[in-house]
Order: structure tokens, then sequence, then C-alpha cells
């Protein structure tokens, strides 16, 4: 199979059109004269989007773009802190063909969004016979509403057999606003999808690291973000019998340094994976204040995961998404769940996903939340690593 | 016992083991409910059942990783997806074929499948088929549906999978069932909705197919019309050609026509063989018949079919029934509307059409409806009186009554007024005033225009008043304005005039009845120039006229009035032309005013009385009317029918006057005078009775029995000694002498009484009409032997002609004459002195005898004497006495004579003289 070309380039200029050219120019470098196929914009909300956006498509041109603002973005082992700058991805097609859509109103429509997205990125992608099997890279609006209708959208106009990869835009923790690209346009309250068509299957690898350390109990009384009682207990005491309520349990690294565990309250799926939600215990015994609402009756497990077990999950994605060895970019979408429970050993994670990589470039992006479906129609994970290699 | 670090560190291991089994099963567990509470979430959730399909397929599809989920149906060997997730919005769904289960679907029961390891998994839609499970919503009933979930991949379904989805089977199904009730009814309220839109049948009825196929999701549907018994096809939509073909049939054939004559549905779903024609099974194998009813009987069956057996669920079957009540509502609410519009219509040709003026006014006179022929019948726009006060278009004169009629409402009143129209005239009008029906107090006001009803009512009362050739007020008006004169409270009297036209009837005869017309309608000119105009002049009929004044002040005036009509008719009419003379006799009277006055009936009495003494006293006389012409005329015509019977009553007697000779008195015969008795008035002079006698005809029954009478005293006096010389004379009215049968009758009774006829005088007088027939009657009498006088001669018009003319041989002399004789001092003496010598001259010359009548003193019966008169009769001698009393005298009268002859034969006339 014909291989693509990928190149990337990166730039921290205050400038954002200058930013945006500069990333691109050094992307460019590495096509060797091959004009792209796709571009991949990964920038921080620091930046007048548009104009960045405009400085990139100076170079790539009318190349199809899609991108994300994102909560810190990698490539290569190179790690961009959130709120400093803007990485490039440009792929020359090989034997891939991509289409780039877009739709927004994700607030109000998240299901029309997703099929109008899909519908427009396998159109532009224009696959052919020699593109039997397709995956789609879905990028959302990471504060926009239900991520997983939009998948569904998605996943009735795509089917069964294209596995979705992707992640929710991040706005370096600032949770107030987040945009998607497509081309020239910033979005915002609305999604990109890319449409990969390819010879050849393509898979979409996950995991989250994180392990259940309680007997699974139910979410007896709730409140929007407070839960009151687990079990018909409460909350917090159940959580604290399980969880370190006090600054957590040291560990320490082989290097020395200090490592701590996290705890976290993970939701049984009814697809048996555990969707992690950060809670925080209230000082006196009062209710678990939860980050996002959980569903009713909730099953929930107190979960834990270590910046070890963490890392360790990174590996085995990596290999999971190099099918076959020949892959030339792993896209890699990363939660910032991770990033907290890392502490500041996230470059290290970065390092080590380039590492497992191989000859592959790695670009990515710390999310909002990821996108992971392979079976059934569900697919929206937290604190979960997913990636997919081309 | 101590245990070994070894026997420690398996236990532990397999407490490990088993807390690791407890914590994966109370994880499958938790894992499984959360399922359950996401399905039964989205089950519960109201949704039509296309959506529902699909969110609990993605619910499935989430929950239990399945890459392909479906919910299928399997009929006839054959399975239909009804939803299914995972194919994407590209290819069509299929269901997978499971290789070594192909019975799995049709058997409708729960299983799951997996493949074994080695085979080559099946592939639908790209992708793999590695695990399957299937679960039916209704267990061994294939057609109800099954829920389908397909793995490419991982674990395959474990029976407590299949279990969990078991147990939500049964409930998504009545969810399934439920939605499709909500939309059936959701469906059926549009439907009913627009159903109602039409007001025709062919309408309605073409609408009601599209909306029935849609109710129950049908593939085709129709409506048939049934009518005596036979079904014909009125509306289909999508029907197959071939099904067009078969109607119309028989109601008889219809295998829906018992259920739908019981009201009842006609489900079939699952049309085998039957009555269906070969092609229109192919596409009808679950067939719905409703029937839409009209007052209990079925006036059309809808039909909805489906090419798949069992398509139409029992919500379909509930909404269908359902719709044919909408349907048939429809068609009464069509029905009633048409008739409504129909009654509307002929309600507005009605009011179109009426004549009459309707108006509808509320509390305050103010119109709130004018019908339309207000603009037709008198120019006003009903637009126009609306709001407008109805009672400002009333003539002032007769508002009062108007309003007080309106105020009377809500009692109904009529009212005549006068209607100012559009173009400013006033109209008469005739209103019915009415409560107008509703709550608020209105009233009807129905008015019709009777101008034309006043003039032909007028026109009426003028005819009924008047007479039609003269114009001139008739005899009821003539009456009614006469008492109405009497009435009033006036100064002065009401006269009187009675007017009749002499001789009209001889120009109607000689002339024609059409100058007899122009003649009165010039008489009625000249008499309109001879009153003044408030007296009333009116026609009677016939030639009478009468002229009522309004205020007079006597006789005299009246009879000035009609001394100026006598005037007016003296001249000459001109009839074509001829110029002829027309007398009129006038009768006046005059009547007094006052409550205490005469009565109208009275004075056309006494004018009519007045006026027929005119006549009597001549033509063209004035005659007023005096209490003793009054009684004269009650007394008259009483009399006169008194008269009729007086004969048979025995009232009357003959009495008899001696005849004499003047020289020695001696008697030479008698005259019979009739004489009657009144039972209440007394006796009645002949002067009287007589002409009334004759006017009636009766003279002719008195006159032969006075002839009878005299006849047998006339035999009786013969008998006497002495008396065989005797005579009679009868007078003999000119009636009598008209009689055909007169001669005869005289010469019969002379036979009968055996007299001989030369004693048997008839006296005649001169006015009777010399006539052939009389000539001949006077002339068989004469020869027969009977002798003639003439009577009262030279009283009248004498015509000596007469003399020669009839066979008369006596004169009788009038009285009047014979009085004036004897007294030389008196005014005519010399005249009739000179007149009885010329009647005894005339006598002498014609041969014929003379007597003398009315002799009441010698110096007349000297007179006569000497002037050669010889005969006579009167006071002097004798005065007219019964027979009875006649012959007694007659009888003494002859003794004497005898006694004197006997005693001394020759007196001297001298002697006669002094007895």
């Amino acid at each position: 199979m014909r291989k693509i070309r990928s190149g990337t380039g990166t730039s921290t200029l205050d400038d954002a059109a200058g930013a945006g050219e500069a990333a691109a120019r050094a992307a460019t470098a590495c096509l060797e004269g091959e004009a792209p196929a796709l571009v991949l914009v990964l920038a921080s909300v620091r930046y007048d989007l548009p104009a960045l956006l405009a400085g990139v498509r100076s170079v790539t041109g009318t190349a199809p773009l899609a991108g994300a603002t994102t909560a810190g973005h990698f490539t290569g082992a190179e790690l961009t802190e959130p709120g400093t700058g803007v990485a490039v991805l440009l792929l020359s097609g090989g034997a891939y063909r991509f289409g780039v859509g877009s739709a927004s109103g994700m607030a109000e429509r998240p299901a029309e969004v997703g099929a109008e997205l899909t519908r427009a990125a396998r159109a532009a992608a224009g696959a052919g016979e020699d593109q039997p099997h397709a995956a789609l890279l879905l990028l959302t609006d990471g504060l926009g509403g239900d991520q997983q209708a939009v998948l569904t959208g998605v996943h009735r106009t795509a089917g069964a057999t294209v596995p979705v990869v992707g992640g929710a835009a991040g706005d370096d923790r600032r949770m107030q606003a987040t945009s998607v690209f497509h081309d020239d346009q910033v979005i915002t309250g609305g999604a990109v999808g890319v449409w990969i068509a390819s010879p050849r299957p393509l898979t979409v690898a996950s995991a989250h690291g994180w392990t259940p350390i309680s007997l699974p109990q139910m979410v007896t009384r709730s409140e929007g973000l407070l839960i009151h009682e687990i079990g018909g207990r409460p909350a917090t005491a159940v959580y604290g019998e399980h969880a370190d309520l006090s600054a957590g349990e040291q560990l320490r690294r082989a290097d020395g340094r200090l490592w701590q565990a996290s705890y976290a309250l993970g939701v049984i799926e009814p697809d048996g994976s555990h969707l992690v939600r950060g809670v925080f215990p209230s000082a006196d015994g009062g209710p678990l204040t939860s980050f996002t609402p959980l569903p009713p009756f909730s099953a929930v497990q107190v979960v834990t995961a270590t910046p070890q077990s963490l890392l360790d999950v990174v590996d085995d994605v990596a290999s999971r998404a190099l099918v076959h060895g020949d892959e030339q970019v792993l896209l890699v979408f990363d939660c910032i769940a991770r990033m907290d429970v890392l502490a500041g050993d996230h470059p290290e994670e970065v390092q080590r996903l380039q590492a497992a990589a191989g000859g592959a470039t790695t670009f990515g992006f710390y999310t909002y939340g990821e996108f992971a479906r392979t079976r059934g129609l569900g697919g929206v994970h937290n604190a979960t690593l997913t990636a997919i290699a081309l | 016992m101590s245990t070994s670090p070894e026997q420690r560190l398996a236990e532990v291991a397999l407490l490990r083991q088993q807390v690791a089994a407890a914590t994966t099963a109370a994880s499958e567990a938790f894992r499984d409910s959360a399922r359950l509470v996401r399905l039964l979430e989205v089950i519960g959730e109201p949704a039509p059942p296309g959506l529902l399909v699909d969110r609990v397929l993605g619910v499935l599809s989430e929950t239990f990783s399945a890459d392909l989920t479906y919910l299928v149906r399997a009929v006839d060997g054959t399975v239909e997806v009804v939803g299914a997730c995972g194919f994407g919005d590209s290819g069509s769904a299929a269901a997978p074929a499971v290789p070594g289960r192909e019975a799995l679907y049709g058997e409708g029961q729960p299983a799951t499948w997996a493949c074994p390891a080695g085979q080559e998994p099946p592939v639908v839609g790209g992708v793999p088929v590695v695990a399957l499970l299937h679960v039916p919503l209704a267990e061994g009933d294939p057609g109800a549906g099954a829920l389908v979930l397909t793995r490419s991949g991982g674990a395959a379904f474990t029976p407590g999978e299949l279990h969990l989805l078991r147990s939500v089977a049964s409930r998504l199904r009545s969810s399934l069932e439920d939605g499709q009730r909500r939309v059936a009814v959701e469906r059926l309220a549009r439907a009913g909705h627009r159903l109602t839109r039409h007001l025709h049948l062919q309408p309605l009825l073409e609408e009601a197919v599209g909306l029935l196929r849609e109710v129950t999701d049908a593939g085709w549907a129709a409506a048939v019309l049934v009518e005596d018994g036979l079904a014909s096809l009125a509306a289909q939509d999508r029907m197959p050609p071939q099904g067009v073909l078969t109607w119309p049939r028989r109601t008889e054939e219809l295998t829906a026509w018992p259920a739908a004559l019981r009201g009842d549905v006609h489900h079939d779903p699952d049309l085998a063989a039957g009555a269906l024609p070969p092609a229109l099974r192919l596409t009808a194998r679950s067939l719905l018949c409703v029937p839409v009813l009209h007052e209990g009987v079925p006036v059309a069956l809808l039909y909805a079919a489906h090419a798949r057996p069992a398509a139409f669920s029992p919500a379909a079957v509930e909404a269908a029934a359902l719709f044919a009540g909408y349907v048939g509502a429809a068609l009464v609410n069509a029905h009633l509307y048409r008739a409504l519009a129909g009654s509307e219509t002929r309600l507005r040709v009605v009011t179109d059409a009426i004549t009459d003026l309707v108006a509808v006014v509320d509390a305050g006179g103010t119109v709130t409806y004018a019908s339309p022929s207000y603009a037709r019948q008198v120019a006003h726009e009903p637009a126009d009186l609306v709001g407008t006060d109805l009672a400002a278009l009333v003539h002032p004169e007769d508002l009062g009554r108007f309003l007080a009629g309106l105020r009377a409402a809500p009692l109904a009143s009529t009212c005549e007024h006068r209607l100012l129209d559009g173009q400013g005239r006033w109209v008469w009008v005739e209103s019915g005033l009415g409560p107008a029906p509703g709550a608020a107090a209105g009233v009807v006001v129905s008015s019709r225009l009777v101008g034309e009803r006043r003039r032909l009512e007028d026109e009426l009362r003028q005819r009924a008043t008047h007479d039609s050739l003269t114009g001139l007020a008739n005899r009821d008006l003539a009456r009614q304005v006469l008492e109405s004169s009497l009435r009033a409270q006036r100064p002065g009297m009401v006269g009187l005039l009675f007017c009749d036209l002499d001789e009209f009837k001889s120009v109607n005869d000689r002339l024609g009845h059409e100058a007899g017309d122009d003649l009165l309608r010039q008489v009625a000119r000249r008499l309109r120039a001879c009153v003044r105009p408030e007296d009333l002049l009116a026609r009677l009929g016939g030639d009478e006229f009468v002229i009522v004044l309004g205020g007079t002040t006597g006789l005299d005036a009246v009879t000035a009035v009609g001394d100026r009509v006598q005037e007016a008719m003296s001249a000459p009419f001109a009839l074509g032309r001829e110029r002829v003379r027309v007398g009129v006799s006038i009768g006046g009277v005059v009547g007094r005013r006052g409550p205490h006055g005469d009565h109208a009936t009275d004075l056309l009495r006494d004018a009519d009385a007045a006026m027929y003494e005119a006549k009597r006293g001549g033509r063209g006389r004035v005659e007023v009317f005096d209490g003793a012409a009054a009684r004269r005329s009650v007394e008259r015509l009483t009399l006169r029918s008194d008269l009729l019977s007086a004969l048979e009553r025995g009232q009357l007697e003959v009495h008899y006057q001696a005849i004499v000779d003047l020289t020695d008195g001696a008697t030479t015969g008698f005259e019979a005078l009739l004489r009657w008795h009144h039972p209440d008035l007394g006796p009645v002079s002949p002067v009287v009775f007589v002409p009334l006698a004759e006017e009636t005809g009766a003279i002719t029954e008195i006159g032969a029995w006075v002839l009878e009478q005299a006849c047998t005293e006339l035999a009786a006096w013969q008998r006497m000694p002495g008396g065989e010389r005797l005579s009679v004379s009868v007078n003999v009215s000119p009636v009598q002498l008209e009689e055909p049968t007169f001669a005869e009758r005289v010469l019969d009774v002379v036979a009968r009484t055996g007299v001989s006829p030369r004693e048997v005088w008839l006296e005649v007088t001169e006015g009777v009409a010399v006539t052939e027939h009389l000539l001949g009657q006077l002339h068989g009498l004469r020869r027969a032997g009977v002798r003639l006088a003439l009577d009262d001669f030279g009283t009248s018009y004498s015509n000596l002609g007469y003399l020669k003319a009839l066979p008369v041989e006596r004169l009788k002399v009038d009285r009047s004459f014979v009085a004036g004789l004897g007294d030389e001092s008196g005014a005519g003496h010399g005249v009739d002195v000179g007149i009885v010598r010329a009647v005894l001259a005339i006598a002498d010359a014609a041969g014929l005898s003379v007597v003398a009548e009315g002799i009441e003193t010698a110096a007349q019966q000297h007179a006569l004497l000497e002037l050669g008169c010889l005969v006579g009769q009167g006071f002097l001698f004798a005065r007219p006495v019964p027979a009875g009393q006649a012959r007694r005298t007659l009888a003494d009268q002859l003794e004497r004579r005898r006694e004197r002859l006997t005693a001394s034969p020759a007196a001297s006339p001298g002697a006669v003289l002094a007895r």
C-alpha cells in the first residue's frame, strides 16, 4: 500500500497568523514536495483563531483542514503546554482519501450535527472501490452538549463498519469556550469530522488504566451534581472507605519523585466499561460533588489510578493501534484527567507515546472527552487514551 | 491448627479468586441493572412506533455493544426487517442468515448463537456476525416481531443477557402497540378534522380513502357505496387495477357484509383462498373492512388492505373502526349542511321573493333587519335602513297608531299607514306587528302595499254606492245619505224628491235600449244642474231618480226644486236623430231632523206616494206630500189589498137607485151601484175603491158579480105585478170591457137569470178606449139585445165620434151639469142649461134617450122637464138602497099605482108632482 507522507510543525509565536504560517511551513518541509491531502491543526485558544487558520492556509492553500482548540497538544515527543502554541499536521493522501465535513448547532440538535458532518465528510472524501474501509475522526465542541448524541448521529449515518475516533476540543482548562476548525472556519458549538477512506480496515484503540477498588454499589440518592447516598449510606462515608481522603497516598517513583494515587468514582457503563468521574468530598462528611451529573441509579465503584497505571496503558494503546506496523502517523486523543493525575509528568507520557509509536509520528491533544466507537452505538469516554494509526 | 504459608497462600489465592468472581458477578449484576434502567427508560418514553424502535435499537447497540441490532418479523418464511441500527444510511438492512439455524426466526423463540470456532462467520452489511441473540416480543409468535443483536467480536451473548432482554420484550411490545395506537389516534384526530371539511359525498370519500390508508398504514384503501343491495366502488387510493374490475357487486357477495350489517369491523389477517380473485390476493393478504353507518344502516364500506399478512395491528383495527365513525359523522354533517343550505336557500328564495316588506326593529324602534323586498317595493336599500328609526318613515298623521302598535308588542297588532318610499312618495301599507323570535325584545314589522287594494276598495265602494250608467249615487247611498242627514245636528229640514220619468217605457220600446240608456244619462245631467253641490242626486233604478236636499226650509222650497226639475225636463231630448219629449212626475216630502224626527223609511215611502199621486194626477206634475195624502196612500194600499178579498168576505153589496119618469116619478128601473162596507173603515166610497179594483183587476170578478146580482134582482122585480117593464143599469169598467170573454159572460148571466137582455143596460164611461175588440164586444151585446148607455156624458174630453162608433142608446147627463139647473142665480147656470140643452139635442139627433143624474131639487126636475129630459135619477126621488129595501119600495109603489089606477084611471102628471 502506498504510504502517506506526514509532516508536522509547531509554533509558539504570539502572532496567530505568524504562528500558523510558521507551523504550517515547518510541516510542509517534511512532505517533500507532495501536496497535502489533509491538514490537522491543534491550537490554543490564546490565538485569534481565524487569523491563525488564515496563516496556516496561506501555506496549505485549499487542502482540507480540520482541527480543534486544545488543553495542550503534542507532536512527536514535543509537548505544547496548554496556552502556548499551535501544531499542524500535514498528510498526503497515499492510499487514503480524506474528506472533511462539519456542522453546528450541537446544543440543539446533536444527532443531526453528527449525521450532517458525517455525510459531508464522506461525500468530500469521495471514496472509490479502492477504499472499501473507512473510519471517522470526530472533533467536537468540548463544552457543547450531548457528546453521545453526536456520536449516535455519526453512527446512524456511517454504520457499524466505520469506527469513530476523536476527542472533544479543550480550551486550556478555562472551561469557557472551545472551537473546532473546518477549512477557514472556526466553529463553536459544532463539530467537525474527517472521513478517512482506507484500503484496509482501520482500528481504533483505547484504554484508561483505572481500576476499581470497591464493590459495585448503587447511587441511591443524588441531586444534580451532589451525590448524597451510595448504597443507602452517606456517599462521603462510602467513598472514604476506599479513597484516602487526605492528600492522597504518597507513592514513590523509581526515580524518587513522588507520585500520588488518585481516586474517583467509576460509573459502571452498560457495556462494562467505567466512566471515570472525578469527585471531591465535602469537608464535613456531606455529599460528594461530581463534575458532571451522574445518570440516575448509577452503579458506581470507587476507582483508582496511579501515574504508573496511566502510563502503562500507553504502550497497550499504541501497539493495538499500530496494527500493520507500517503506519506513518499515530493520532492520539488524551484526556486532561490523565494530565491531572500525571500531575506534571505528562511530558513523560508524551515521550512514552512517541517511543511506543516507533516509526509513526504521534500527533494528538489533551481533550475534554474522547471518542472510541468500535462496537455498538456507544463510544464516549473519559480519562481515556484513544488512538488511530494511519 | 496451623496452616502452612503455602496453604495460606493457596487460601488467599482462592479467596482472591472468589472475591474476584463475586466482584465480577456483582459488577455484571449492576451492569445489567444499568442496562435494564436504560432500556426501560427508553421503552417507557412515549414515542411514535418508528422512533421508539430506533431508540430501543440504539440503546441495545450501546448497552450490549452490539454491532447490528434489529427488530424483525418473520412471516411466511420471510424475515422482514422492521427496524435496524448499524447499517448507517446507505445499505438496506437484511437480517443475518444463521448457518444451521435457518428456522431460528420462524420459531419465535428466544435463542443465542455463536459462530463455531474456525468457521467463517456470516457477514451482513460488511459486519461479520460472530454472535447473535434473538428475542421474540411475543414468544411463539414470530409475526409479532423479535429483537436481534449481533456482535462482530468480543464475548458471545450470555444467558443473562438473553434473560434480561426477554424480560423487557413484552414491555417493548406494549410500548410499540401504545405507540401505534397513539399514532393512530393522532392520525385519526387529524383525519376527522379533514373529513368535516367536505360537504359532498364524492370528495369526502376520496379524502376518506387516503386518510384511512394513512391511519392504518395500509397498502391500499377503497370506499364502496351501498345502495339497494348493490355495492359500487366510489373511491380508491393505490388500489391495484385488478381490484377495480371486481366492482360493482351485490352486497351478499361481500364477505364483509354480515359484519357490516351488525355494524362490526371485518378483519381478516390472512386471506387464503377466498372471495378475492388471484390477482388481488397478491396485494391484499391482510384485509380490513369497516362499515359507515347512517342511522344504523351501512351506507358505505371502507376497505384497507396490505400485501403482508397480519399487517393490521389491533391499534390499526381500532383506528379504522373509529375512522368509519368519523366518516359517518362527516356524512351526517354534510347531509345536514346540505339540508341547511337547502333550507337556507329556500328561505332566501322565500325572503327574496316575498313581496311583503319585513323589518325587525329592536326595543327602541331601530331597524336591525330589512328584507330585500324593501329595495324592490319601496326603493329603500336594506343596508341603508339598518340602524335607522323605522318610525321616521311613517306619515305623521299615522304615526300615533303605528307607535301604539309598536308599544303594544309583544301583543300582535295591525296598522294601516302611509310609508315614505325611497323616492319621497307616500304609499299606503298595512303593517302587521308581532314579537320577533329570540331573546331580544324586538318587533317584526311585516308590511304590505295596499295602495292597489285601497284603490279597488274605493272603486268597489263607488260601484256599490253609485249607479254605473249615470255615475249618480245609487239607492243604498241615497238611503245612507238620507239617514245621516236626518241624524245630523244641523238647522233646517231634510227634503226628498222622487222623480219618475213619464212614459220612459215607450221611449225604450220605440227607440231601443241604447237610446233609453242615453236618455237616462242626459236626464241625469239635467237633474244635476238642478241640484246644489251639497244635495245628493241619485238614481234608484229604472227611470226613478231621487234628490236629497240636505237643508231645506219646507215644502215650498221642495216644490220649488221640483218645479226647477220640471223646467229642466221640458226641453226635448236629442236621441240619435230623434227629438223626444219626456215628462217627469215628481213627489216631494220634508223630514224633520233629530232624535224625534222622521225616519228615512217613512220619508222614502211618503215621497213615493207623493210621486204616485203626481202621476195619477196627470203627467208632468209636482206633488208634495201631506198627511192626508199619506193617509190616503196608506189607506189606498190597505184598501187595495182588502178589496181583493172583499167579495169573498161578503163585504160588498149592491145598492139600487131608482131611475124614474120625471113626469110622474114612476120607477122605470134601477141603477145598480156597488157598495163596500170595510170592517174597520166603514163604508168606502166607490170613487176610491173602484179605481183600486180596476188597478188590481178585481173589477172583473166584482163586476161580474154585480151584474149577476143586478140581473137576479131584475128578475125578481119583473115578477112583481106591474114590474114587467123595469130595467136595471149596471156600470161597466173599461177594464171589464178589455176582457175577451166579457160579452160571453154578460150573456151567460142574462141567460141564467132568465131576464130579457133588453132590460139590461150597461153603462160605460167616456174614457174607454175604442178598439176593434171593444167594438166587437159591444156590437155583439147589442145584437144580443143588451142595451148600452154612455155614462158621465160631457165630463171629460168628449169625443163625439164615440156616439157614432159605439152602439149606445142612452146618454146619461152628468150630475155636475144638472146641479147648475134650477138655480138661475148660480154662476154656471147659463152654461149648464146650454150644455144640457146641447146634450139633449145631440141625443135627439142621434136617436138616443137621455137620463139625467143627480137630481136633488124639484127645480132641477122642472128645468129638465122644460128642456125635454124625461128620465132621471137622484136623491130627490130615491137614494141608493139595498136590494131588499129597493124591492119593498118598488112593491109599495107598484101597489099604490095599481090602487090609483083602479081608483082613478086618468091621473095628471101634476098629481105625481104633488105627491
